[in-house]
């Protein structure tokens, strides 16, 4: 491992100017599960490497005027034992309990998840079908996107050098909504997602009739991808067995021309079939009994 | 759709090295206090030999055995004892110990009978005290040890076993490969995704016969790692190989078994006893995983119509074979 310059700001703004004003190959260090990792693999040799894990502020879950505001420092444990996401946005409950094992959920930071850009991140999906907005800040500003919006290829970001994301925030969905995540891995725990789905779906009240419905596809393109025409099938009819079959063999597809053609494809076009139909069929069980 | 199926696995196995010479040796002396030192070059390696072969020379020389000290594989004092291997341990140095401890059990009944004036064939050790058989004759193991001293005497023992093999015929490979073999049956019950492929093992029963079970416990332990072991042979572990190098050499590629992928196993044992064993014992430790892969794969095919004949039966592999044989 080469040696690289480190800083532990103690909060954010101090961290924004060290980033703001040092030179070379520098790197912010959140939780470090992916960071580290690819230091010690040489596969980034940073010069300067920005520790947050002395950043108060960073480290919140909270609601504020209909939304839910994460501080990009929260931990995945963090996310999973907050009450608020479990009652409230169950999809990234279950997709930020999907991910690692406890040890690893304890340091990686939700934060660092996004910016890590993976193509099989669990995080993402969830907050993609939340329609999440990210808030990324520097000293000349703030500027935010949809969390979708920053990501540009497998760990790649639209990131400014100076930037730190700082904050993750969605509106709260109505009480008529439901949510959830599936990922097919090869073990129980401590796997990476081969293929992942995160859906929403909102009805009209006291209907079957869906108002709006968001589903995000991990793994089956360089970042994760909305299946906007999956989405198509469900909006404004009635959610039936045949509507969810139907929306099953056009994620397929959507997979598919995703994935091109690779070794994994014949693999992924079934299994996604699979994965999808047990989520659809688990939410569509849920609001039947709400 | 998740189906289930249960499968059974059974086999047999030779314990110790095939067709060779494989033997063991180890030495043993009795101190003053009652207490003994037991020397083996066996390597414990976590299966737990060190108590196994502690608790044959303590039940030879009837003597506690908290207090039998072992120095186990330790080349610079150990005599030789072959490897950790073949399942061979608690068969060919348990031999050898306990034969290490019945030359120095002869020395004390040789004494015993002499102070108590009788056989000694009828000359029993058990509970630190020496018995003569139908009386109430009897010398503690302390006063033996006693007279030891004043007379002079070290109670002191070596012992060695080789199993009863021959070589085997270069051309025809016969002869006697090993001169016991153990046996055992598992049955499995999973449950397939038919469509993601994913296998849940749920139970794993395991019936081994291992002679005679020197410690329960510790076999229950084997017959439990085997089990999770064999489960991930045949649905997770592979060695990938590129140009004759591993490209997957680490525990974050070469995946295995985590805590949440583990089945119920409910190991049974079988005490059928061996007569060329120490006390009847042979080996388990090999054979608790045989048995667990055609058991597993046996399970598939009765959960779903798949015959699968190669392993591990990953999420692919059984996705490829089920929905897209015809394609190839």
């Amino acid at each position: 491992m080469q040696e690289f310059k480190y800083f532990a700001p103690s909060d954010i703004n101090q961290a924004l100017k060290i980033l703001d004003s040092v030179k070379g190959d520098k790197r912010i260090l959140a939780g470090g599960t992916d960071l580290v990792i690819a230091i010690r693999e040489r596969k980034i040799n940073p010069e300067v490497v920005i520790d947050l894990k002395n950043t108060q502020n960073l480290n919140y879950i909270k609601q504020e005027n209909g939304y839910i505001k994460i501080g990009s420092m929260s931990t995945f444990t963090d996310v999973i034992e907050s009450e608020l996401i479990k009652r409230k946005a169950r999809v990234l409950h279950e997709s930020c309990y999907s991910m690692g094992s406890p040890q690893i959920r304890n340091w990686a930071t939700i934060g660092g998840n996004i910016i890590n850009a993976s193509p099989a991140t669990d995080s993402v999906p969830a907050l993609m079908v939340l329609d999440a907005t990210v808030k990324l800040e520097s000293v000349s500003g703030i500027r935010e996107f949809k969390v979708q919006d920053i990501l540009k290829g497998i760990n790649k970001t639209n990131l400014n050098e100076n930037e730190i994301l700082t904050e993750i925030s969605f509106k709260i969905p109505s009480e008529n909504t439901v949510t959830g995540f599936r990922k097919l891995g090869r073990r129980a725990a401590l796997s990476i997602a081969r293929i992942s789905i995160a859906c929403l779906i909102e009805v009209e009240e006291n209907t079957m009739r869906c108002r709006d419905a968001r589903i995000a596809l991990g793994a089956v393109a360089k970042n994760p991808i909305r299946a906007t025409s999956a989405e198509e099938v469900l909006i404004g009819k009635d959610i039936s067995q045949k509507l969810i079959d139907d929306c099953v063999e056009v994620i397929s597809e959507i997979a598919v021309k995703n994935i091109g053609n690779r070794p994994s494809l014949p693999f992924k076009r079934q299994s996604i079939k699979g994965i999808s139909r047990e989520l659809l069929n688990r939410l569509y069980m849920e609001l039947w009994s709400n | 759709m998740i189906k289930t199926g249960i499968g059974i696995g059974c086999m047999w196995y030779g314990i110790g090295n095939t067709g060779l010479p494989n033997p063991a040796a180890a030495f043993v002396e009795v101190h003053s206090d009652c207490s003994a030192t037991l020397l083996t070059g066996c390597a414990d390696i976590g299966q737990g030999s060190n108590t196994v072969l502690a608790q044959i020379v303590a039940e030879t020389l009837g003597i506690d055995f908290e207090d039998v000290f072992v120095t186990s594989a330790d080349t610079g004092v150990t005599p030789e004892a072959g490897a950790t291997s073949a399942s061979r341990q608690t068969y060919i140095s348990g031999n050898a110990c306990k034969r290490a401890a019945e030359m120095a059990r002869q020395t004390l009944v040789d004494l015993a009978a002499d102070l108590l004036q009788d056989d000694k064939d009828k000359i029993l050790l058990k509970d630190k005290m020496a018995f003569v058989k139908d009386t109430d004759k009897s010398i503690s193991m302390a006063k033996l040890l006693e007279e030891c001293d004043r007379r002079g005497i070290l109670v002191i023992g070596s012992g060695s076993f080789n199993p009863d093999t021959t070589y085997l015929d270069a051309q025809t490979m016969a002869g006697i490969p090993y001169a016991t073999y153990a046996f055992a049956t598992h049955i499995a019950e999973v449950e397939v995704n038919t469509e993601t492929g994913e296998i849940k093992v749920k139970k794993i029963i395991a019936a081994h016969d291992v002679g005679k079970a020197v410690n329960p416990s510790l076999i229950e332990g084997q017959i439990e790692g085997g089990c999770l072991m064999g489960a991930g042979y045949a649905l997770l572990e592979e060695v990938l190989l590129s140009n004759g190098r591993i490209t997957n050499p680490n525990l974050s590629n070469y995946l295995l078994f985590t805590a949440k992928d583990v089945p119920e196993v409910y190991p049974i044992i079988v005490e059928e006893k061996e007569e060329t064993g120490p006390y009847g014992a042979k080996g388990v430790g090999e054979p608790s995983l045989i048995p667990t892969a055609p058991a597993i794969l046996n399970a598939i095919y009765n959960a779903t119509g798949e015959r699968f004949t190669d392993i591990p039966v990953t999420q692919e592999r059984f996705i490829e074979q089920t929905y897209y044989k015809f394609d190839k």
